[in-house]
């Protein structure tokens, strides 16, 4: 073994990391070679400076001063489901319909009787593609596209919960 | 006391005072982890407040599936010390010349170390060494101090760093080999005084 082999292999030697063989060829090598004993003596120092290092402490409002950042800070919870806010939605909507109605700015019975107008053509319309559909099996070709669909979401969904956490990771360090 | 996981899962149901305990736990771990990489105590509690309030603000993309909390919150540690880094524009130049071959494989000069005397230089060579971890490549200063000042596992330094567990045995040894060459360097015992850091890379050069 040359020095060079030797250099590189000290401080795996000193780790225990080597095969028996090359431990042996190692220790060889540095018992007739005192460059490669002064390089250990050296790796060594490091090792026991390493081991020996004293550790600093924080400072002692550590943790009180995270936490009162992070009293001012949105919580990290999961977030609630909408429901309400679409509700809440809803029934203002309505609520401004019937006020207006109230006051006969709009004519309900008008809008209703339009509504159930334009649902009539849409039934009569919807007849005549679903006979058309029949005709031509439409309904068939559109099954399976809503399988397909299906099956897409899920994959999707699943392989989203599996990488989005990661990618928010890979987020984390690409922000400063 | 409950685990990581169950704090982290108390905060993300809106507890938020179950983010202390967190903190009480890892801030010793995280200091010193940053602190191997800037010199400066202050800076290194800094950005570990700043390592803390990132996780909080991110804890939802913590996966307990994918890895414990110590290594998710060591990830973000390291990316906030390297962000910070790179803004000081502090980072060695040879970074890529270190990061693959040659340090170990220097010749190493033995006139500097003749006869060291022990006791004398333990101290100085914590020293030493602290300040010659802020000089050697990122990624052997992070292995060596998950490693030595945090006590992981190979394994856990592995997970932490997304490398691969002969990757880390290498960082370490690599890294460790350039510790003892920024001490030989930093560390003239007498004959050469200071002019011999330069002497010595000529003499290492040709001798490649
Ligand atoms: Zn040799």
């Amino acid at each position: 073994m040359n020095c060079s082999a030797c250099s590189s292999r000290l401080a795996a030697y000193r780790d225990g990391d080597l095969s028996r063989a090359d431990a042996r060829l190692v220790s060889e090598h540095l018992a007739g070679c005192s460059a490669c004993k002064a390089l250990d003596a050296r790796m060594r120092r490091v090792d026991a400076a390493l081991t020996r290092i004293v550790l600093i402490e924080p400072a002692p409002d550590f943790t009180a001063t995270i936490m009162a950042k992070i009293a001012a800070m949105p919580s990290p919870a999961r977030r609630r489901v909408v429901w309400p806010w679409f509700a809440a939605y809803v029934f203002a909507t309505w609520a401004v319909v019937a006020m207006l109605s109230a006051l006969h700015v709009l004519n309900l019975s008008a809008i209703v009787g339009r509504i159930g107008g334009f649902a009539g053509q849409a039934g009569v319309a919807l007849e005549t593609l679903s006979r058309l559909g029949g005709h031509f099996h439409v309904a068939d070709v559109a099954a399976i596209a809503v399988a397909i669909e299906i099956i897409l979401l899920a994959v999707a969904a699943t392989a989203g919960r599996k990488y989005l956490p990661r990618l928010g990771s890979a987020l984390l360090g690409a922000r400063s | 006391m409950p685990g990581d996981e169950t704090l982290v899962a108390l905060v993300l149901k809106g507890d938020t005072q179950a983010f202390a305990p967190l903190v009480e736990r890892h801030q010793r771990g995280v200091v010193n982890f940053i602190h191997a990489s800037v010199r400066s105590a202050e800076d290194a509690n800094d950005l570990s407040q700043e390592t803390f309030m990132r996780a909080y603000a991110h804890l939802r993309t913590f996966n307990p599936d994918l890895g414990k909390f110590s290594t998710w919150l060591y990830q973000i540690a390291r990316n906030v010390a390297r962000t910070h880094l790179g803004k000081e524009g502090r980072r060695p130049p040879t970074e890529d010349l270190y990061e693959d071959e040659t340090i170990e494989q220097r010749i190493p000069d033995t006139r500097r170390d003749a006869a060291p005397d022990a006791t004398l230089i333990a101290g100085e060579d914590e020293a030493l060494v602290r300040s010659a971890l802020t000089q050697i490549p990122e990624k052997m200063r992070a292995a060596l101090a998950l490693r030595y000042f945090n006590h992981l596992e190979y394994q856990e330094i592995a997970d932490t760093m997304q490398v691969t567990l002969g990757n880390v045995k290498t960082l370490i040894h690599r890294g460790k080999a350039a510790l003892a060459r920024e001490l030989s360097v930093e560390h003239p015992t007498g004959l050469l005084g200071a002019s011999a850091p330069q002497e010595i890379r000529g003499r290492e050069l040709l001798s490649l």
